[in-house]
């Protein structure tokens, strides 16, 4: 016995082995509990007590205020709107002043900077179609040139005009 | 359900994105840029689309079927080397990714025009690219089949 009382003398001093602990234990609660040990018996037997106690089962309760789920009749409306809403967006932005001024007709820009004055608007936009039609005409002057001359060295055209002229030739002798 | 509504709005967003004509873009790009001038005119004359002809009867007839949707003009400022090729790339770019069809070239020693012409049942677009060194203009005019 004089193990129990080391195992005790540990236990209070809280230097037991698992297996010590086991073994008093089973010694507490069997009937050979020494009369010196007998103060000892209610708390090994609150110990196996404490043991038997289940933990109440605790269930998480449903989340009551769960989002309800979006009702796909909803989401589609949604959707419908979103898309029309960008149709609309994009159908009016290209049609909108591009300078935001109310000449309407000219919109010019130079370095940058709007012209606001519908007259000189007008005068900046006419001077600088013209130059560019003028550097396109004299680009395309060449063409013109060589289609000028290919008419004229056309074969067929050229007989035309020998037989016209033959004929005429002829038409006088007689 | 965020998440169907958000790929919804960006796939409404791309397809209206993509559909927008790249040389407009551009036009809109650099419209306010101090190293271009632009020109829009909302609706060109008679008079005025003589011009479609590149001055050469032989070459393009003046088409009285349409009418004008308005034609705009954007010039290059800048004698930036650099600038000129970018930009050039830029209208190149454009014009491929909408689908222009060349109809002319023309190369009078440095300088170089080029003309381009996109039809659609509902539209007639004609482009004229000036490609002179120090001069790059593009010009695009818009017709509507006359009903």
């Amino acid at each position: 016995m004089n193990t129990i009382d080391n195992i005790l003398d540990n236990y209070f001093e809280g230097t037991t082995l698992p297996e010590e602990e086991s073994r008093l234990k089973e010694y507490f609660r069997g009937n050979a509990v020494l009369p010196r040990h007998e103060i000892y018996k209610p708390l090994f037997a609150a110990f196996d007590k404490e043991k038997q106690i289940a933990a109440p089962v605790f269930e998480i309760p449903a989340e009551k205020n769960r989002k309800k789920p979006f009702p796909i009749r909803k989401s589609w409306i949604a959707a419908a709107s979103i898309a029309a809403v960008t149709l609309l967006l994009v159908t009016l932005v290209p049609f909108k002043n591009k300078t935001g001024t109310p000449s309407g007709d000219y919109t010019v820009f130079i370095h940058g900077k709007a012209i606001t004055n519908p007259k000189k608007a007008r005068q900046y936009a006419d001077k600088m179609f013209m130059q560019a039609d003028e550097i396109i005409r004299t680009s395309y002057e060449p063409v013109v040139e060589a289609n000028a001359i290919q008419t004229e060295m056309d074969p067929g055209r050229i007989f035309d005009d020998l037989s016209r002229e033959i004929n005429h030739m002829q038409s006088i002798n007689q | 359900m965020k998440r169907i509504l958000s790929i919804l709005f960006l796939a409404t967003a791309f397809v209206a994105g993509a559909s927008a004509q790249q040389l407009e873009k551009l036009f809109d790009k650099y419209m306010e840029d101090e190293r271009f001038n632009y020109v829009y005119q909302k609706k060109a004359s008679t008079y005025d689309r003589l011009s479609d002809m590149g001055g050469n009867v032989d070459i393009m007839m003046f088409d009285r079927s349409k009418a004008s949707l308005g034609r705009q003009m954007l010039t290059l400022n800048s004698a930036d080397k650099s600038l000129q090729e970018s930009f050039t790339r830029e209208v190149d770019n454009a014009l491929k990714a909408d689908k222009y069809e060349q109809v002319s070239i023309v190369r009078n020693g440095k300088n170089r025009v080029e003309s381009y012409e996109k039809v659609t049942p509902k539209s007639t677009a004609k482009v004229s690219f000036i490609k002179n060194p120090g001069n790059i203009v593009v010009t695009l005019n818009l017709y509507a089949p006359k009903k």
